[in-house]
This record gives structure tokens, C-alpha cells and sequence, in this order.
């Protein structure tokens, strides 16, 4: 599924990163590192969000060659998702379903399943951090990617969407889609099966079975 | 509680100036720039009358005057508003009149701009003996900073529930598809407004006011092109704005699967609406005012001003300072190109050094 081939990222001489060949199956993924290890930028680089140095492929697209297709394949949501006020929830759904090419209907179960019908058209301005989390969940779930990148996706959600989020996470992946994540808060494998832990260490990823 | 006031003037007075300082220089510029130092007391004194003796200059000035107004009370309403700010909050806690007066002391420091300009023509009109004028600008600014005060006021004892949806918005919100382009306009429309609509009467005041003067018989066009420029690089603080929002709170379009070419092309329909009252402003006075080869020449070197100044902020995470620069640097090089003539070839490298800056720059981000 995802191949990681002369990866390397720096921050200034800082190397963060140094990854000659790894390969991940499909499957759930857990992302573990102390704080400052490169959880985030990890994710950031994985979703095309930052630079790097190698490639990345996933499902066989190319991040260098092939952009457009690798982030068809996918999706992010952010720990601390930050959208313009002025735009209403309903606003970013019709722009991801159309940059997506999903089906309205997929916007309107996801509105449903995460409680967000009575809101969804006002002003994100308005809304409390939970609410714009449940939002950005909402958008990486659009669409058919066959990876999905949630960075601390537990963070600011209370216990009925966090069942919630478990029971979405369990639909995707009876359709094959993997999901890469972080968490500082602790995870029970028994309400969400993890396929394995990756650790970050020593500029590189190792995987742990759970 | 006695720390307040020092607190409130960091937090809000001192970063107001600094962020807007891009703003301030174009102003200044613009009022103090573009006649000679021995002429300045003549030529304000000239306008000032203009202002006085016409009714409709007075309204035309109270309404600039109204939207400096309107961008500070944006500001401090963002800020308010914004989690980084949060701590101002603890306000409400020094009661409600002290907490009143010193949002009032705020609201009179960001405006010092215009009081100061304003007290000059009150004592002009004084001596003219204009009193329904001086009555008139007191009641102004008075109104103004308290109106300004109170929604301040209202914001921090009751979070939330200040209605600044305005009708563009709530028209788009309507709408089914909404493009990326359009985020960036509305973001220029919500939160920048007074400063969009300066930049805009200014430039097209500018190039109508400057080319309406030329006739062929007496026909220069690099005067009108020089001041038309400075309005052109007042853009540079809503690209400038724009990118940081881009960066802030619309990372996710990283994500997204969309070419390069797609991407550009966001940003080309922006730029081109944008720059629209402008092309209009031009092609009306074509061929009468300017002709076809020079109008041509304004609007493609205008467009591609925009479109490079935009490409060079991914090449770089500059400062509001460095923008200043970068400003000066390419008025520079208009000037250049308006001398020799050559605004048509200088647009076109400019388009393609936004290309490339773009193509080249937008890949390479780095945290």
C-alpha cells in the first residue's frame, strides 16, 4: 500500500527523517513517538501537505510523479483543524465533493452519522473546537481514498463521536481502506482493531505488532 | 487590574501599527508623495478648501473616513474573536464602565490618523468660519469611536453575537459549488473590505482622474502609470493577507487532488476579478484617453504585478517587511518598463517568472 523509498526530511541541518526502504500493508495503523519525533510532519508529508526528499507511493502513485493521483488515494485530517471563519461547514463539504468527485449522499450520512445537521450551514466562526473537529473527520472520510491520515483524531471529541469515529473507521476498512494515525490518548484494540504500532526511531519507522 | 491598560495597548494599539504598517506607507505615499516638500502646505491647504466648499468632497471624505473606521473595528473585532487573544476577555472583570473607557481609549488611538488630518480641517474650517462643518466632523468622530466602542464593548461581555454576516457572504453561502478562488475573494470581502474597496477607488480614481487629462495633442502616459503603480502595489498587503490565511486555515487544499496547472488557475480567476474595476476604468477611456497599445500595456503589466507578487510569497515565507521591499524592488522595474516603453514586454516576463516562482515554489513547503 504505501512505500517509502531514499525518504528523508530535514529541518535545517536537523535530519528528522532518514528511511532508506519500508513498506506498509494494508491495514490500521497506529503512529507512536515521543513529543518533537515527527508524528505530524510524518502524517503532513504522507497527506502531500510538505516537502521531502525520495518518494512516496501509494497503492503504486508516485507523490513526486504522479501527485494527482497519489492524493486521490489520500485523505487528512488535521489535529487541530483551522478553517476560515466565514466559511460555513456546508461550504467545505460541497468543495470536497466536488474536488473529490463523491456523491452528495456521502456528505449527507456523514452530516448525519456525526450529529452535525443543525449546524452544518452556519458560519464556522461560530463553532466550539469539537465541532470543527467532527467537521474535518467528516471531510477526510469523503470520497473512496484507500488510506486515511488522522492526526490525533481523538482530541476534543466527546465519548458518543469517539464510538462514533470507531464504528467509521470499522466500515472503511471492510472496503480496504487503511487508516495511518496518532494518539496520545490510549485506544482500546478491543473497540478499535489495530493492525500494528509504528514507532519512531532513530530517523526512522519500525512496526510493532500490537 | 491596574496592568490593563499597558496589556491592551501591546496586545492591540502597538500590533494594529505594525501590521498595518504596509498600509500606512501606501497612504502616506499617496497624500504626501506625490508633491514636492516645499509644495505640501499649498496642496493640502487647496484640498482642504475642495473639502470645505464642496458638499459632496465632505461626504466623499466622511465616507473614507467611515471605512478607516470600519477596518479598525474589523481588527480589533478579529482579534477578540481569535483564540490567541483570548486573554483579553479577562476585561469584562474590571467592570463595565472601566472596561468601556478603555476600549474607548483604543478605539481613539487607531483612529489618530484621522483625528489628526481631521483637527487640521476643523481648524481650517474655524477660520473660514465653516461652522456646520467643524459641528459636523466633531459629531463624526465622536460618534464613530463611540459606536466603535460599544461593539467592542458588546463583543466582550456577550461573545458571539455580533451579526457581521454581509450580503455577499450570505449570497455565496447559498450557492451549491463553491471554487477555491472564491474562498480567497470572500475572505478579501469579509475581513478585508474597507482596504479592498480603498485599494480599488483609489486605483480606479487614480487612472480615471490621471488619463481623463490626456488628449493627443498633449499625451504622456508615464506619470499616470507611475502613481497608477503605488495604488497597483497597495495590493501586495491583501496578497500578503491572503497567503497567511492560505497557510493558517486552508492547508487542506495541499491535500486535495489538484494539478499545479489547476492550482494557478485559482489563482489567475482571482487576480482577474480583482484587477477587473481597473481593466473597465481603462477600456473606457480607450482609445479617447489612452491608446490601444498603452491601454494594453496598463492592464498587463497590472495583472502580472498581481500574479508575481502572489508567486514570490511561495518561494519564501516572507515578512510583512519583506513584502515592503519586495514592492519597492518591482516599482522599480515598472518604472523602468514605463520609460523604455516596454510595460508590454515586461508583463510578459513577469507572467512567466510568476509561472515559474509558482511551479517551482509551490512544491517546496517546508513545515
Amino acid at each position: 500500500m504505501l512505500e517509502f523509498t531514499q525518504f528523508e526530511k530535514s529541518y535545517g541541518s536537523r535530519r528528522i527523517f532518514s528511511i532508506a526502504s519500508c513498506r506498509l500493508g494494508q491495514g490500521v495503523y497506529w503512529l507512536q513517538g515521543p513529543n518533537g519525533a515527527g508524528k505530524t510532519t510524518l502524517l503532513r508529508i504522507v497527506a502531500g501537505i510538505i516537502s521531502f526528499r525520495g518518494d512516496i507511493l501509494l497503492d503504486g502513485h508516485s507523490l513526486r510523479r504522479d501527485p494527482v493521483a497519489y492524493r486521490r488515494s489520500v485523505s487528512w485530517a488535521d489535529a487541530e483543524p483551522r478553517y476560515p471563519p466565514f466559511l460555513t461547514g456546508s461550504d467545505l463539504l460541497s468543495f470536497y465533493l466536488s474536488v473529490r468527485k463523491a456523491g452528495s449522499s456521502q456528505a449527507e450520512d456523514l452530516v448525519s452519522a456525526l450529529s452535525m445537521k443543525t449546524y452544518i450551514s452556519t458560519r464556522i466562526g461560530s463553532w466550539s473546537d469539537g465541532m470543527i473537529k467532527k467537521l474535518s473527520l467528516a471531510l477526510a472520510f469523503l470520497g473512496a481514498p484507500s488510506l486515511i491520515v488522522l492526526d490525533e483524531p481523538l482530541v476534543t471529541l466527546d465519548a458518543t463521536s469517539v464510538q462514533l469515529l470507531y464504528e467509521m473507521i470499522h466500515l472503511r476498512r471492510q472496503k480496504n481502506c487503511s487508516f495511518l494515525f496518532t494518539s496520545h490518548q490510549d485506544i482500546e484494540t478491543s473497540s478499535l482493531p489495530i493492525d500494528k504500532k509504528i514507532l519512531i526511531r532513530d530517523q526512522t519507522i519500525e512496526t510493532l505488532a500490537i | 487590574m491596574k496592568h490593563l491598560r499597558p496589556i491592551l495597548w501591546k496586545a492591540l494599539v502597538r500590533q494594529y501599527y505594525l501590521q498595518n504598517a504596509g498600509f500606512f506607507l501606501f497612504f502616506f505615499l499617496f497624500f504626501f508623495g506625490i508633491v514636492a516638500p516645499s509644495q505640501q502646505p499649498a496642496y493640502h491647504y487647496a484640498l482642504i478648501l475642495g473639502i470645505l466648499n464642496t458638499p459632496a468632497l465632505l461626504a466623499l471624505t466622511l465616507f473614507c473616513w467611515l471605512l478607516y473606521a470600519m477596518k479598525c473595528s474589523r481588527w480589533i473585532i478579529g482579534l477578540l474573536q481569535s483564540p490567541d487573544h483570548a486573554f483579553l476577555h479577562v476585561l469584562p472583570h474590571a467592570g463595565k464602565i472601566r472596561a468601556f473607557r478603555l476600549l474607548l481609549e483604543i478605539q481613539a488611538a487607531l483612529f489618530l490618523p484621522v483625528m489628526l488630518y481631521a483637527m487640521v480641517v476643523v481648524v481650517i474650517a474655524y477660520i473660514q468660519a465653516a461652522r456646520i462643518t467643524v459641528l459636523l466632523i466633531f459629531c463624526f468622530i465622536i460618534c464613530v469611536c463611540l459606536i466603535s466602542a460599544i461593539l467592542y464593548w458588546y463583543e466582550l461581555f456577550y461573545p458571539g453575537r455580533l451579526i457581521r454576516l454581509p450580503v455577499l457572504y450570505r449570497t455565496a453561502a447559498k450557492r451549491r459549488y463553491t471554487p477555491y478562488w472564491s474562498f480567497l475573494l470572500r475572505g478579501w470581502a469579509t475581513q478585508h473590505k474597507a482596504l479592498l474597496a480603498g485599494i480599488k477607488l483609489l486605483g480606479c480614481g487614480i487612472l480615471y482622474l490621471l488619463l481623463k487629462i490626456q488628449t493627443p495633442d498633449d499625451y504622456d502616459i508615464r506619470m499616470p502609470f507611475l502613481v497608477f503603480s503605488v495604488a497597483l502595489l497597495g495590493h501586495g498587503a491583501l496578497i500578503y493577507q491572503t497567503r497567511r490565511m492560505e497557510e493558517e486555515k486552508l492547508l487542506f487544499y495541499r491535500s486535495l487532488p489538484v494539478s499545479l496547472f489547476k492550482r494557478l488557475l485559482q489563482y489567475m480567476t482571482l487576480y482577474l476579478l480583482v484587477f477587473l474595476p481597473e481593466i473597465i476604468t481603462v477600456g473606457w477611456l480607450m482609445p479617447d484617453h489612452i491608446r490601444i497599445k498603452d491601454a494594453l500595456g496598463f492592464v498587463l503589466a497590472g495583472y502580472s504585478t498581481l500574479l508575481l507578487l502572489n508567486s514570490c510569497l511561495f518561494i519564501a515565507r516572507l515578512q510583512r517587511s519583506d513584502m515592503i521591499k519586495l514592492s519597492i524592488g518591482i516599482f522599480g522595474i515598472l518604472y523602468f518598463g514605463v520609460l523604455s516603453d516596454g510595460l508590454i514586454l515586461l508583463s510578459g516576463l513577469f507572467l512567466l517568472t510568476a509561472g515559474s516562482l509558482f511551479f517551482g515554489g509551490y512544491c517546496r513547503k517546508e513545515g
